[in-house]
């Protein structure tokens, strides 16, 4: 089989994949890039703004992928045939 | 009893645990098989290998490295947060889960076996495996440092340092030996539950330490050492360029390529059970390092104007000065963890390099899987001594060899994706040697590069070839920069691999991630 007729497995299928792969570079975008908004000494719950930034969002990012994941698996027939 | 006693107590209570939890009858199987031994042929389920997995990718970084990071660079170490989300969902969840597929379908046990099944066997399989092998002992290393301080520290050196070494190579020893990758694994999840709770608890009671107030630390540090509360920090670390740079390519896409990563991956029961790891080891690994910014002020608190190695000593002397002794003990015992569950996963994966890809490919073909086990452990003891040896040595070069051992393992990024995620572009065994070797040149020219090193009787400066403003960036990103076009168009022009492998492994990845696709 020719290399342009195989699956390209970089570009997602279905709805939850997109989402996933969305909220995935929205999330590592907002702690990789946006940081750099947020870079003053104010104390948040007595923890610095930075360091809230960068964990609100992990913990963000981590829950959205979560769920967007377990619909993935959800979806996937070969968890079907198990 | 003095206070040490009670220290020492409670590592012979964690030692004693590790040794039963590794060598127990659950660490043991029937038959006698490579495949059984370096990784686990029927595949550990969820809960095992998750905890396997976050432990065993810790490093001494997590205690008491983390801490002395905050307390040098303060809140640039929420840099972490990237790689402890990032490598997760990105790169265990994407490409971990197609390594395990690969692993099961055609039963591979090291790391190269799956390049050369793809690129073609013969010398690329000793190139890869001395390549790698080569940047792991730097990283073996740095690992025993840390702990053997602390615990040399946390028993008033009553145990020297070199005692603190050979306690942890030989507890490694005994249970590498005798169960191989189950106990590494078995151990490695005790060891993760220790880590957690100690670090935990070491927040607490640092809290304690300060009357129990977030903010209090908070202004305490806002006017001793503001600098420690933004970016860059106070050494001005955390650049632009290294924010964007260190935390993605210096350790997410390295971290979870290296050799035990493999291991485990391979010893996954299914896909399911490794993306399912990659959806939630983030939580894990994020909550381990959160506490360390209030260890980390706390020790600059009582201790302010620590600078390089005594720095990363500020936790350990917190808690020799405040900490009641049993506390400390338990502590120490969480540092020991930290580097014992990633020193046993290492020694591990390279014993099976060392004996699969060196030993059974050029030395001694076509013997008994107990012959191999038997040089395997062999391997373990001497790899055992040599990290030990190296690290009995007061190195000042070891932090700077563990960004070695992440530049180079970035380097084959390129030929784990090729293999793993067919994408319709063209690589090569050629194109990913030239692209390994000069992205290998790259980066160790930008980490090295005016670098004066003194042998005694010869005294070597290593020229600085690139420009000084590209060595700001992480070392691995910019031999990327290189090994990526370099990979692509030496591919262009050079011979592909074998049809009938390349298909017969994108078939396998087709028939588990684009099932309905025929």
């Amino acid at each position: 089989m020719a290399a342009s007729e195989q699956p390209n497995h970089l570009i997602p299928r279905t709805l939850w994949e997109k989402l996933y792969l969305a909220w995935f570079v929205i999330c590592f975008l907002m702690v990789w890039v946006g940081v750099w908004a947020v870079n003053e000494p104010i104390p948040i719950f007595g923890l610095p703004l930075v360091y809230v930034w960068c964990s609100g969002w992990g913990l963000v990012w981590l829950l959205g992928c979560l769920y967007f994941g377990l619909k993935i698996e959800k979806e996937n027939p070969t968890n079907w045939e198990n | 009893m003095e206070s040490w006693h009670y220290t020492i107590v409670i590592v012979a209570i964690y030692a004693a645990l590790i040794l039963w939890v590794g060598t127990g009858r659950w660490t043991k199987v029937g038959r006698v098989a490579m495949d059984d031994y370096f990784k686990v042929a029927p595949g550990f389920g969820f809960v095992v290998l998750y905890l396997g997995i976050a432990g065993g990718f810790h490093t001494a970084f997590a205690i008491p490295g983390s801490m002395g990071f905050y307390y040098s660079h303060g809140v640039a170490f929420a840099a972490n947060i990237l790689w402890t989300v990032l490598t997760p969902l990105g790169v265990i969840y994407f490409v971990g889960a197609r390594i395990t597929c690969l692993g099961r379908k055609f039963n591979y046990i090291t790391p190269a076996d799956l390049l050369v099944d793809y690129f073609g066997d013969g010398r690329f399989r000793g190139f890869i495996a001395i390549y790698i092998l080569s940047c792991c002992i730097p990283l073996m290393t740095a690992n025993v440092t840390g702990p053997a301080r602390l615990l040399s520290s946390g028993t008033e050196g009553n145990i020297p340092y070199w005692a603190a070494l050979l306690i942890m190579g030989g507890m490694v020893i005994v249970y590498v030996t005798s169960s191989g990758i189950r106990g590494v694994t078995w151990t490695t999840v005790a060891q993760a539950i220790w880590m957690f709770i100690a670090v935990w608890g070491a927040a607490f009671w640092c809290l304690t330490l300060i009357d129990g107030n977030l903010l209090t630390l908070f202004n305490t540090i806002q006017e001793t050492e503001p600098a420690l509360l933004t970016l860059p920090g106070p050494q001005g670390l955390a650049t632009p360029q290294w924010w964007t740079t260190w935390p993605v390519f210096g350790i997410a896409l390295y971290w979870a390529i290296l050799p035990r990563g493999f291991m485990f991956f391979y010893s996954a029961r299914d896909v399911k059970t490794t993306r399912k790891i990659g959806l939630t080891v983030g939580f894990y690994l994020m909550a381990l390092y959160l506490p360390s910014l209030v260890i980390g002020f706390t020790a600059f608190h009582f201790f302010p104007g620590l600078t390089g190695g005594d720095a990363d000593n500020s936790f350990p002397l917190l808690l020799a000065t405040y900490a009641p002794a049993w506390f400390a003990g338990l502590i120490v015992a969480g540092g020991l963890a930290a580097g014992m569950s990633s020193m046993d996963a290492d020694t591990n994966a390279n014993s099976a390099m060392l004996t699969k890809d060196v030993y059974a490919s050029f030395v001694k073909k076509n013997a008994t899987d107990r012959h191999y086990i038997t040089v395997g452990r062999i391997f373990v003891v001497l790899l055992v001594g040599i990290t030990v040896t190296a690290a009995a040595f007061n190195w000042g070069l070891i932090v700077l060899m563990i960004g070695v051992t992440a530049a180079m393992i970035t380097q084959l990024l390129p030929a784990v994706l090729a293999v793993t995620v067919p994408m319709g572009i063209r690589f090569t065994k050629a194109g990913v040697t030239a692209g390994i070797v000069a992205g290998c040149i790259i980066s160790l020219t930008a980490l090295l590069g005016g670098r004066v090193f003194d042998f005694g009787i010869l005294q070597m400066t290593v020229p600085n070839l690139l420009p000084e403003s590209w060595t700001r960036f992480d070392a691995s990103f910019l031999g990327l920069a290189f090994n990526v076009p370099i990979t692509l168009v030496v591919s262009r022009f050079t011979d592909g691999p074998d049809p009938e492998n390349v298909a017969r492994i994108r078939a396998a990845l087709n028939e588990e991630f684009r099932p309905n696709l025929k």
